[in-house]
């Protein structure tokens, strides 16, 4: 028996009787204890990145068990330092109606059409808000940027939203389910601690992986999903411009909105000096509040008292002269809560046998709601490569693939990441300043003209939702 | 430089116009880049990168010959292996391979190669991929009819008789089996780009590799196979990017092409 796993196993684990998320038990068992045992695919990160590449490569394919003889099936193996969410997302089904979680999402229609493929999406969930409208305006000027779901003709998902606006969670937990279905094996109280030898795809065939728990594991390719201070992108040796942004912070909270429809699933966002202020809708009268400002700020409004934090809120959305912000009646209990900001790229998204998604290659500032949606094309990227490379009889680690997947992402990721930034800068210039009237007059303008010249505008409506860049 | 003993005698020996299809100087040039084969990033790349064409022609080709069961357990000989870049993946997937070359250094590679994945649990099962110094003729007569798939890859515009060739090929496939070829076609496109730009200017393949003299348009290659039994198919062109170094399927065949015929079964039986 595998006592290590099963000490850190939560109690209501083993109450659950949730059988075939656990079927990893069964195979522990089967296998040599703690001695190292092989797999072709070791994934490093249990978040959704990471659970959606498991699934894709443990089942052959777009969450169906793959019937084709002639394909290998992969190995799979994803590794969790903390604890990985049951299946069941029994939590979700136990909230009371009218509290959602802080940790929500916009995902954009691709990466909603990815999950439904990998069975990990219910679209009849009364919890998923569609974003139908989006308006985004400046502080000081009355120019507004609106996009309108009535003007789409046939997204991806042909259903003409936005995007959805879903809690992390039950996500999660589905995809956890779905990758276990598929055969994937799930560990959790896993760390990474070193790489044996050398990362070369030549020399090596195999890594040599040491867990904290002393077990080893050999595997053909490492893919980190580790989050923005990816611990394998150090291992790896994989440089990264690394630039954490100390003075600012952001918070999240849940918060009920003014009238019977709350937001009516309009999408509102504001740009302030300090930071933008962002409210995506969720069911009725709810919404999920995103705000950037200086840190010391934020600390003291995740503190303050209900209603002088609620004063503070209206006060910052009204700003401006651009039309009606929406009032902010309420804040749920306990919903207030920080995290840091900062800029990341890698310079390579692949190295040897070890390869990088999600926010392990990439860290954007949470300005459009990108860093999800791109992680996430990230995983179903890699996941198309190697199950080719694996159908083309070659080694997962094959660098021909993992060139493809880093040459195909970098030329998404970039630009997105390009335009972010310097759209964050270009919003932080000091408002009363003459020497950046220039630059703030000109991104003002820029601003109206994309209001008002469609192609631009149909432009990123398509780079949004189809979360590819295309530019012909 | 060395042929094989085997085949130098029997070259030799014969009478008829040569039986060992390989000339010396072909043989030579392919000795010199014995370690070459399995660097990835060196003068044969082209080659590993079409790998991502060649297999899934491959598995094709074994849905004529077998059907549904594909490429798992399937007899397979790759003719002119060179140092298995075809032979090892095919074997991962489940196919018994026994590549084949005239050139000795060739198989020396890809023997010192398997034995060291094998030490290192390449995912390949023993007795899966085998490799023999041997020529085809030699080889059709030892083991008449008994492969399921025979692949004959960027190799027939190196062998000086390639119809003979061709006739060996067939007498290895069981009715119904297949074969697969890839090859470069004669025209003024496939000299100027496929050898001038390719050799060259742009140093894709080593200078020298090929002579265009050699290469053969798919229609004559059609009727030699017909000759032999062997019924065509598919025909497909390919196009390498040489920016990205990728491979891609074209509707042109002025290039490089493949294709898959079937060896018809015996007459009277369907």
């Amino acid at each position: 028996a595998n006592l290590y796993l099963y000490s850190r196993v939560l109690p209501q684990w083993q109450a659950t009787r949730c059988a075939s998320a656990f079927c990893f038990r069964r195979s522990l068992s089967s296998t040599a204890g703690l001695n190292s045992d092989d797999v072709d695919v070791a994934i490093v990160g249990g978040g959704p990145v990471g659970l959606a590449i498991a699934c894709s490569l443990a089942s052959g394919g777009d969450g169906n068990v793959a019937t084709s003889s002639s394909s290998r099936k992969l190995r799979v193996r994803l590794l969790e330092a903390g604890k990985l969410p049951s299946s069941q997302p029994a939590a979700a089904a136990a909230a009371p109606d009218g509290s959602f979680s802080n940790r929500a999402v916009a995902l954009s229609p691709s990466t909603v059409a990815h999950l439904r493929r990998l069975g990990a999406w219910n679209d009849a969930d009364p919890r998923i808000a569609p974003v139908r409208g989006m308006r985004v305006v400046e502080s000081d000027s009355d120019a507004a940027l609106t996009f309108d779901a009535a003007q789409i003709g046939g997204d991806v998902s042909g259903e003409g939203a936005l995007a959805y606006v879903t809690e992390l969670a039950p996500v999660v937990s589905r995809l956890v389910g779905q990758a276990a279905k598929a055969g994937a094996q799930l560990r959790d109280g896993c760390r990474l601690e070193s790489i044996d030898g050398d990362n070369s795809f030549d020399r090596q065939p195999f890594l040599h992986l040491r867990l904290t728990n002393k077990s080893s594991l050999r595997t053909r390719l490492l893919i980190g999903c580790d989050g923005f201070s990816s611990p394998v992108r150090k291992l790896a040796g994989i440089e990264a411009v690394d630039v954490p942004y100390p003075r600012h912070k952001a918070m999240v909270a849940t918060l009920e909105i003014d009238g019977p429809d709350g937001l009516n699933g309009e999408a509102f966002q504001r740009f302030l000096p300090d930071g933008p202020i962002a409210l995506l809708p969720l069911p009725g009268r709810f919404a999920s509040l995103v705000w950037c400002s200086k840190s010391d700020r934020i600390s003291h409004l995740i503190k303050t008292s209900d209603r002088e934090f609620l004063a503070d809120l209206n006060r910052c959305l009204a700003t401006g002269p651009a039309p009606a912000a929406p009032l902010v009646t309420a804040v749920q209990a306990d919903s207030r809560a920080s995290f840091p900001l900062g800029f990341m790229h890698a310079n390579r998204y692949a190295s040897g046998r070890i390869v990088l998604a999600g926010d392990a290659a990439h860290r954007l500032s949470p300005l459009a709601g990108q860093g999800m949606n791109l992680g996430m094309e990230d995983a179903a990227c890699l996941s198309r490569l190697l199950l080719e490379a694996a159908s083309n009889g070659a080694d997962p680690a094959d660098p021909a693939y993992l060139l493809d997947y880093e040459t195909q992402r970098q030329r998404q990721v970039v630009p997105v990441a390009i335009v972010n930034e310097t759209l964050g800068w270009l919003y932080s210039l000091p408002p009363d300043s003459w020497l950046t009237a220039p630059l703030r007059w000109a991104r003002t303008t820029g601003f109206r003209l994309t209001n008002t010249f469609s192609p631009a505008k149909e432009f990123l409506r398509r780079s949004a939702t189809t979360g590819r860049i295309d530019l012909l | 430089r060395r042929l094989c003993s085997q085949a130098a005698a029997a070259a030799a020996a014969s009478s008829s116009a040569s039986t060992s299809a390989t000339s010396a100087a072909e043989a030579q040039k392919f000795a010199s880049l014995a370690d070459s084969w399995w660097d990835r990033a060196g003068p044969l790349q082209a080659l590993h990168s079409l790998n991502r064409l060649r297999v899934p022609l491959v598995r094709t080709a074994a849905s004529f010959a077998r059907g549904p069961a594909g490429l798992a357990d399937a007899e397979l000989v790759d003719l002119g292996c060179g140092g298995g870049l075809l032979a090892e993946p095919l074997a991962r997937l489940g196919v018994r391979v026994l590549g084949v070359d005239p050139v000795a250094e060739s198989v020396e590679a890809a023997s010192s190669r398997r034995q060291q994945s094998a030490a290192a649990e390449s995912g390949i099962a023993d007795g899966r991929l085998t490799f023999r110094c041997q020529t085809v003729s030699e080889l059709a007569a030892d083991r008449p009819a008994e492969f399921d798939l025979a692949v004959a890859s960027e190799v027939l515009e190196h062998v000086d008789n390639w119809p003979e060739f061709l006739r060996s090929a067939a007498d290895l496939l069981r009715p119904g089996g297949c074969l697969v070829v890839t090859t470069i076609n004669r025209t003024a496109a496939s000299y100027w780009l496929g050898v001038v730009a390719a050799e060259r200017l742009l140093r894709l393949v080593p200078p020298g590799t090929h002579d265009w003299r050699l290469f053969i348009p798919p229609d004559q290659l059609r009727r030699r196979l017909a000759d032999c039994g062997l019924e065509t198919r598919l025909t497909v062109g390919m196009r390498l990017n040489p920016l990205t170094g990728r491979w891609a399927w074209s509707r042109d065949l002025s290039l490089s092409y493949g294709l898959v015929a079937q060896k018809l079964p015996a007459a009277g039986t369907h």
